[in-house]
């Protein structure tokens, strides 16, 4: 078998799988606009030099490190490969305390009124199906702007370097990512919802 | 690296294979060249037990205890037993704690008797190969638990085989599949066989197989189509000839799931079918006539089942379905045409069943086999845990510390305090599950973590729970102010203790072939063995990383363990290989950073190689 037609070379990385920044743990600059395959191909390469797969021919204690350096990037990519993850591990990383629970974003107040209190209409067959479809189109449409507003804002941090960790920016970087978790979380509500009504 | 085989521990059949000159194939029987072991084992009135099937000889003549699809019961409590397996397994008398067969006077678990059909499978390699064969990779559903996954690996154990990994039966597959396709893209792999279902969806490239969510149930299968046709047949029969006793009957039933399961088979091919039962005191054998259509209307509802793990699996992964390239078909259940029907229809593709669906999954463990001997270089498998990890906290509610489809292996480092001033203990309870209360999720163990008498709160103990590659959780504390790290005891709550296989291995009642307490001192050598060969290589590789007292502590560590092998006394060559481990420590990080660093300073060199053969 040859194996010619994988690139099985990692790329020149220099990490330091010790740091507790996630972006040296994978070698990647530490950029919050980062690139996703860029991100997914050092996961790649370093797992094809760390899982313990590859180790399992070595003294244990070898082993265990290759374990525990496997589940580092892991946890490492699987961070930053999500932006509110990212977004989150960053706000801690720089000392900022986040709140465990927080409760609804301001701005967001009146649009989960009005989708619970669509969704409880709807359970007791007061509300119209297209009303429900029509609020998940309202809550994907906020999704997507703020997406683009992290985005943009994650482009602004690198821009600016590392501010102090109650900068205005970090403040704006706390509520934007509240404000995606939730609604997120309520467009999952609607399309159970929804799914629920097309099974049945 | 000696040899390592792939086995395929399966509710229905179970299978061993080996990859030869980079070509995973299934072993047979050198005796009757049989592919497929049945899984069923049987103990016969005369003390005897039978394996495979001359088992399912026995079970047709209705002689003696037989004991099939056991797989089902792996790693549970006799609290999740439901009322058919009741009926299906001679159970011990018990509301809870782990499963017990009753045997004659023996009460055996689960594990022990998977181990029987591991030892026959080991039988077969061994004469086919003509050599020992201790080294293995055993599958498992992707949807197993811990608990499931350390049943499984108990019963390699009781069989005498080394389990060096668990995989997951689908990501198994996939590895099957990708050796000759070489595929990129995204992959579900639909693994429907006689007792679970799973769903795994994948994405491949360059060789990485790399598992983006996995779903499934470990109680759904070809098994309970076979029992809602034979709960058909039985009504139909104590309907038409007027006998209602049959449905309590117990060897109608069996002869009825029998015929159900006959008929399934029959209707894959054919548009209709007879089933036919012979009833107590009626002269001539009673006959149904079952149409696909008909067994399609009594199975739909279960086969639709599975699409709803599908749409979980695929909401995980954040993958639509007409994002995924292809559907590949396992287990021997994706043969009912109703099943690719509706696999079909919610993929929008045309699924792939190129390989014979009762073996891929056995050829893919021999794959992942050969990656672990070194063999296979350029394929990584990248897995998941497939249902979150927590513990219980106050109110009864768990608490999340490894959410489902997390990728393995991972760790999470958790800090535990005191609730009251000066108790001495933490007592923590770990479980399994999607759902918001402990009661609803499975229980998996528990542990307590000794503390210092102090005001409440002011105790503080950091743990890192630890799920390896095979799925399986390990427990240690970390002292904050030393960080010395000690492994936890924790009491798993269906499963068995070291100390219990232990037993079990010693109270084993074919032990004729070894002696047990020779086994487990044989056990112990050979690690010791194995980490001297790879502390003289270390040695050898490493001696620029150390200082000459480094050296000297390792040296001196190998000379003690060298020592205590000269006896045989289990417990000495335990401590002393503990002690060469912990000598090694520094040596193993320094060996396993300068191997990463070479390689990945490697590239430059590659590219070079690479350019000079261009030319």
């Amino acid at each position: 078998m040859t194996s010619s037609h994988y690139d099985t070379r990692a790329p020149e990385i220099v990490h330091d799988p010790d740091s507790n920044n996630y972006f040296d743990v994978l070698g990647l600059p530490t950029r919050l606009a980062l690139n996703e395959k860029d991100l997914s191909d050092h996961y790649y390469a370093l797992s094809r030099l760390y899982h313990p797969d590859f180790h399992q021919n070595a003294l244990p204690a070898e082993r265990l490190r290759a374990l525990r350096r496997t589940a580092a990037i892991n946890d490492a990519f699987t961070t930053l490969r999500d932006p509110v993850n990212r977004g989150r591990w960053w706000l801690e990383f720089n000392g900022r305390k986040l709140s465990l629970a927080p409760g609804v974003p301001r701005e967001l107040g009146s649009l989960v009124f009005d989708v619970h209190d669509a969704l409880e209409r709807f359970r007791s067959a007061e509300a119209d199906i297209t009303e429900i479809r029509r609020f998940k189109e309202i809550a994907q449409d906020e999704l997507r702007l703020r997406n683009e507003d992290l985005a943009a804002l994650f482009g602004e941090l690198d821009e600016a370097g590392a501010p102090r960790a109650d900068g205005l920016l970090f403040t704006r970087l706390e509520n934007l990512l509240a404000e995606i978790s939730y609604l997120r979380a309520l467009t999952r509500d609607i399309e159970r919802t929804l799914e629920n009504t097309d099974e049945r | 690296m000696s040899r390592i085989l792939g086995i395929d521990l399966g509710t229905t059949n179970s299978l061993i294979a080996q990859v030869v000159d980079g070509v995973p194939r299934v072993i047979r029987d050198p005796q009757t060249g049989e592919r497929l072991l049945p899984s069923v084992v049987a103990f016969t009135d005369d003390g005897k037990v039978l394996v495979g099937q001359a088992a399912r000889d026995a079970e047709r003549n209705g002689s003696g205890i037989v004991i099939s699809s056991v797989k089902r019961l792996m790693g549970i409590g006799m609290e999740h037993v439901n009322e058919d397996d009741r009926k299906q397994f001679p159970l011990a008398q018990a509301d809870s704690g782990p499963v017990r067969f009753t045997i004659g006077n023996q009460a055996l678990t689960p594990p022990q008797i998977s181990a029987y059909l591991l030892r026959e499978l080991r039988r077969r390699a061994e004469q086919a190969l003509g050599e020992p064969c201790n080294d293995v990779v055993i599958t498992v559903p992707a949807y197993f638990n811990d608990s499931q996954r350390q049943a499984t690996r108990d019963a390699g154990r009781l069989a005498g085989l080394q389990v060096l990994r668990l995989v997951n039966e689908p990501t198994a597959a996939s590895l099957a599949y990708g050796l000759d396709r070489r595929d990129h893209g995204t992959v579900a792999v639909f693994d429907f066989g006689g007792g679970t279902f799973d769903v795994s969806i994948l994405r491949l490239q360059d060789g990485i197989f790399e598992v983006l969510a996995t779903n499934g149930n470990t109680r759904l299968g070809g098994d309970d189509f076979d029992r809602a046709v034979a709960g058909w047949l039985l009504k139909k029969a104590a309907d038409e000839c007027g006998l209602p006793q049959i449905m309590t009957d117990h060897r109608v039933f069996t002869q009825a799931r029998r015929e159900a399961e006959n008929a399934k088979i029959r209707l894959t091919t054919e548009p209709v079918t007879v089933a036919t039962l012979v009833l107590p005191g009626v002269d001539t054998p009673y006959e149904a006539l079952l149409t696909r259509e008909e067994f399609e209307t009594i199975i739909r509802a279960t086969a639709e089942q599975t699409i709803v793990h599908c749409r979980e699996a695929l909401k995980d992964a954040q993958i639509r379905p007409e994002e995924i390239d292809s559907v590949v078909l396992v287990g021997g259940s994706t043969r009912i045409p109703l099943v690719r029907t509706l696999v079909r229809e919610f993929f929008g593709v045309e699924p792939l069943a190129d390989i014979d669906p009762d073996e891929v999954v056995a050829l893919g463990a021999a794959v992942q086999a050969d990656i672990l001997a070194g063999g296979t270089k350029d394929m990584l498998l990248l897995d998941v845990v497939p249902l979150s990890l927590g513990i219980e906290t106050m109110g009864g509610v768990m608490t999340r510390l490894i959410h489902r489809n997390t990728k393995i292996p991972c760790t999470v480092v958790e800090e535990f305090t005191t609730p009251a001033d000066n108790v001495t203990s933490i007592d923590i309870h770990v479980l399994q599950g999607e759902r918001e209360f402990a009661r609803d999720n499975r229980s998996l163990a528990r542990f307590k973590l000794p503390v210092e008498p102090l005001p409440a709160g002011m105790a503080r103990v950091l743990v890192m729970f630890l799920i390896d590659a095979n799925g399986i959780l390990s427990v240690t504390a970390i002292d904050e102010k030393t960080k010395n790290e000690h492994t936890v005891e924790v009491k798993p709550s269906y499963g068995l203790t070291d100390e219990q296989v232990e037993e079990m291995l010693i109270d084993s009642f074919d032990n004729a072939e070894r002696d047990v307490t020779e086994r487990l001192l044989a056990e112990a050598v050979v690690a010791a063995e194995s980490i001297l060969l790879h502390t003289d290589k270390a040695l050898k590789e490493g001696a620029d990383l150390l200082q000459p007292e480094e050296r000297d502590e390792i040296v001196s560590a190998e000379t003690a363990l060298r020592k205590a092998l000269e006896s045989t006394d289990r417990q000495t060559i335990l401590d002393a290989t503990a002690a060469l481990d912990a000598a090694t420590k520094p040596l193993a990080d320094r060996l396993l950073d300068r191997a990463v660093n070479r390689l990945l300073k490697s590239r430059t060199v590659d590219e070079v190689l690479a350019s000079d053969e261009a030319v």
